[in-house]
Formats: C-alpha cells, sequence, structure tokens
C-alpha cells in the first residue's frame, strides 16, 4: 500500500527545539512532546478524539533523535487514530532506545568532536583577533550541521516508518555519523594535545609537570568517583594556596 | 568598561538558560561560543575565548543525560569569563594567570549551584503538569502553548538571573581577595592555564575510553611536529 500524504511538517519541526523546556520529575518530556504535537491535534475533527490528554503522557529521549519517536507517533495517530490504549506504551518502548543513541551520538562522540575542531581552529589562529569567532563558527558548523540534518531526518522517517521506527538504529546514517565523529574526534584530540604539549614544552619543564599533574589528579579523581567540580576546585585551590604559602 | 557589566551577562546568562537544555540546543551556549561572545560584548574577546577554551574542555565530560543531575558548566564558565575581562586590569604588572585561577574556582561554585538550581526548577516544573494536564485534557491548546511559552520564557530568565547573582558576588569577592594577595603568588601565573588544560584534555580522553586511539597517537605526533616547526 502506497504511503499516505505526508501532513506539513515544519510546525512539528520548529516546536521540536523546545521540547526540554518543561522537563520535570513527572513525565519528564512528556509536556514538552505534547507541545510538538499540537499543530496536528488542532486539525483533528472535535469529537473524532475525546481523550486529548492521552498524548500527555511520560516521554524521555534524546532531543534530537526525539524526533523519530514525534514522527512515528504522527504516523501511527493518522493510521490508527482511536487505538487510545497504545499511544503510552509505544512513547515508552520509544524512548529508552532513542535516548541510548542519541547520547552516544551527540553527546559522547559529535559534541566533543566539534568542540575539539572549534579549539584546534583557536590554537590554528592564536594571536589573531578573529580567532575567538572563527572557532566558535568552526565549532557551530561542524556540529549544527550534523544536529539539524538529524533532526529533520528523524522526523521524516519516522513519519515514513511508522511503528518500526526503531530498525533505523542499527543503519546508516546513524551508524556511518557515529562511525565519522569517532574518527575525527581521536583525531582532533591527539591533534589538540600534540599542539598544548608543544607550546607547554617550549615555555619552561614546570608547565609540561603542571600539565602532567592536573591529568594525573584528574586519573586518580575519577578513580575514586569524585566529580568534575570536585577535581578541579580542589586543583586550583591547592595551587593558590600552594603558590601563596612556599 | 563599564563598572559592572551588567547587561551583558544578563544577555548571555538569558541565551545560556534556554540553550543549554530548555529551548534550541544549538551549543551557543556552550564555553567555546558563549564567552568568546561575552568577552566581545565587555571589550575583550580573545581573554573571553581563553576562558572559553579551557572551560569547554573542562565541562566537556559532564552530559546532559537522562534525568542525571548535572553542573551548570555554560552559566559557570560565563561568570568565570566576566570575572576575568573585567578585572583583568587591575592585575598589571602581572599576568592573568592567579586570576583565571581565581574566576575559574569562582565559576566552578557557580557550576555547582546551578545543578542544584536546575533540580529546583524540574521539582517547580512537576508542580505546573497538573495544570497542563488540564489544558490538554480540555484541548485548550492555544492557552496549553501560551504557558509552554511562558515556560521557555522563565528558563531564560533563571540563566540569566543565576549568572548576574554569581557575577555579583564573585565581583565583590575579587575585589577584596585581588589587592590582598602576596605579591609572590604571581610565580605560578603561568601554571595554570596548563594545569586546567590537563584536566580538561584528561577528561576528553577518559570519554573517548581510547577509541581508535591510534588516531589519536598519529594526532599526538603531527601535533607536536607542527607546532614546533610554526
Amino acid at each position: 500500500m502506497p504511503d499516505p500524504p505526508r501532513p506539513p511538517l515544519m510546525p512539528h519541526i520548529v516546536r521540536v527545539f523546545f521540547l526540554q523546556a518543561m522537563w520535570n520529575y513527572q513525565n519528564l518530556q512528556g509536556t514538552g512532546f505534547y507541545f510538538c504535537l499540537i499543530p496536528y491535534l488542532r486539525k483533528q475533527q472535535p469529537g473524532v478524539h475525546l481523550d486529548w490528554a492521552r498524548y500527555h503522557a511520560f516521554f524521555n529521549a534524546h532531543p534530537y533523535v526525539a524526533s523519530l519517536a514525534l514522527g512515528a507517533t504522527l504516523r501511527r495517530e493518522h493510521d490508527r487514530p482511536r487505538d487510545a490504549d497504545a499511544i503510552k506504551e509505544f512513547h515508552q518502548r520509544l524512548a529508552g532506545p532513542l535516548g541510548l543513541v542519541g547520547d552516544l551520538l551527540f553527546w559522547k562522540t559529535a559534541k566533543p568532536a566539534a568542540a575539539l575542531f572549534g579549539i584546534l581552529v583557536s590554537y590554528l589562529l592564536y594571536g589573531d583577533s578573529l580567532a575567538p569567532l572563527v572557532s566558535a563558527a568552526a565549532f557551530l558548523l561542524s556540529y549544527n550541521v550534523l544536529h539539524l540534518r538529524i533532526r529533520w531526518w528523524g522526523l521524516k522517517k519516522g513519519w515514513e516508518l511508522g511503528d518500526t521506527v526503531l530498525s533505523v538504529l542499527g543503519k546508516p546514517p546513524i551508524t556511518r555519523e557515529l562511525a565519522w565523529a569517532t574518527t575525527k574526534g581521536a583525531l582532533f584530540l591527539g591533534l589538540v594535545l600534540g599542539a598544548v604539549a608543544a607550546t607547554a614544552a617550549s615555555l619552561s619543564p614546570w608547565t609540561v609537570i603542571s600539565m602532567v599533574a592536573g591529568g594525573l589528579w584528574t586519573w586518580a579523581c575519577v578513580a575514586l568517583r569524585l566529580s568534575v567540580t570536585w577535581i578541579v576546585a580542589s586543583a586550583l585551590a591547592s595551587l593558590l594556596i600552594g603558590g601563596a604559602l612556599l | 568598561m563599564a563598572d559592572f557589566p551588567i547587561v551583558p551577562i544578563l544577555i548571555m546568562g538569558f541565551v545560556a538558560g534556554l540553550d543549554t537544555t530548555a529551548a534550541f540546543q544549538i551549543m551557543i551556549s556552550q564555553p567555546l561560543v558563549a564567552c568568546g561572545l561575552l568577552g566581545w560584548m565587555m571589550g575583550d574577546p580573545v581573554m573571553g575565548a581563553m576562558v572559553g577554551v579551557v572551560s569547554q574542555l573542562l565541562w566537556m565530560g559532564k552530559l546532559p543525560v537522562g534525568a542525571a543531575t548535572f553542573p551548570d558548566g555554560n552559566i559557570g564558565s560565563l561568570v568565570a569569563a566576566a570575572l576575568l575581562v573585567h578585572f583583568r586590569d587591575s592585575m598589571i604588572p602581572h599576568g592573568v594567570g592567579v586570576l583565571l585561577a581565581l574566576a575559574v574556582l569562582w565559576g566552578t561554585v557557580t557550576a555547582a549551584t546551578g545543578g542544584w538550581v536546575k533540580v529546583v526548577k524540574r521539582k517547580i516544573h512537576t508542580s505546573w503538569v497538573p495544570w497542563f494536564d488540564r489544558q490538554a485534557q480540555n484541548g485548550e491548546w492555544s492557552r496549553f502553548s501560551r504557558g509552554f511559552a511562558l515556560v521557555v520564557l522563565w528558563n531564560g530568565l533563571v540563566g540569566a538571573v543565576l549568572a548576574a547573582a554569581f557575577f555579583a558576588i564573585g565581583h565583590g569577592i575579587l575585589s577584596v581577595v585581588i589587592p590582598a594577595l602576596p605579591e609572590h603568588i604571581y610565580r605560578i601565573e603561568y601554571l595554570v592555564p596548563y594545569v586546567l588544560l590537563g584536566i580538561g584534555l584528561t577528561q576528553v580522553l577518559i570519554l573517548f575510553r581510547f577509541q581508535r586511539w591510534l588516531l589519536t597517537v598519529a594526532g599526538l605526533v603531527v601535533g607536536i611536529m607542527f607546532w614546533r616547526i610554526i
């Protein structure tokens, strides 16, 4: 059977940027998800759906990949508008996998890779008054090209696949982008490390020792499961107190 | 330079309050971008960007995953950048290393408090859910949307107030501390950026879990060679 005509997705994609604004401990992103569905709900005939609040339920996923869930929900509602009981279960089934994949792709890989690229650019342009602007632009561009593409692709693919939307998670473009971001991140990390190590070594042995000490302190604290707040605060406090006393 | 640069801090705090999680998430609130922008508004983008690079690495490992509570490194970095730019002239004839340590230390306190504020904010949101549920039940979508728009605005305002309040307190503390610093403390100033970079880069190494480590080693070698030549 051919796919039904796709509803206008632009009003939904605009709203999905605000998915997390009402994050709460009752339905997590559920209120934001309902907000994203409103353009579709407005078009329904009065009386077709009586229980409008059934959409206002638990939902939690990665904010970018959540557009897959949004597209799939729109398709499901289009195909089976009176299937009221199943909608909450459907949301819950989508939430876990979409959260995991989005966190891995964006928070743990693509964002660090793009940030390292921006830092690398700022090192390359060191001393230039335009360096802050160019490095920020490099970071924003390299990150948001992927981010915006996945948001739009997710909404379209979600509508196209409906119930079977989770099948896209183990395939390109998700897997391809993850592999590419991992490669870029590993390379940029090495280049930034090299840049920092070379500039530290050109100043004095003490700068190299300081950098290594900072790294070892972090390893030790992470092994002891101490937070980054504690790591930074304790290192700086020790440095300042040591500098003042010695 | 204004005596108390409240407007740029309020603007960037508002942006960070929105972009961190509430809206857009296009990363304009990340330290690498936001601190440079704030520095530019306050008259010194290079100094702002210096805090941005260091803070970006420091807070990279803290991820907004699920319902986890995480320090608000974006607001903390903004406050640190504002303090560094604001007090840079008072460090003459010394460099800004010691000031960087003090500013980032206060930024860390701000970030930790910001994490706690986020929890309180989410609890407040929870108390608003029944109102939204009633609008949803009645099909009052315009009221639902208007209420939601106010929540978006509220997120930005919380960020702006947090940034301004912590800048004001940090300003008061540094105004007393800086003149009282002993002269010999400035011996450590060139070490501060490298201690922070060591902490930040190690966190990124841990975050990447040594995946594709051969590429990292190759990048390290190329990076050292390239920067030694130039």
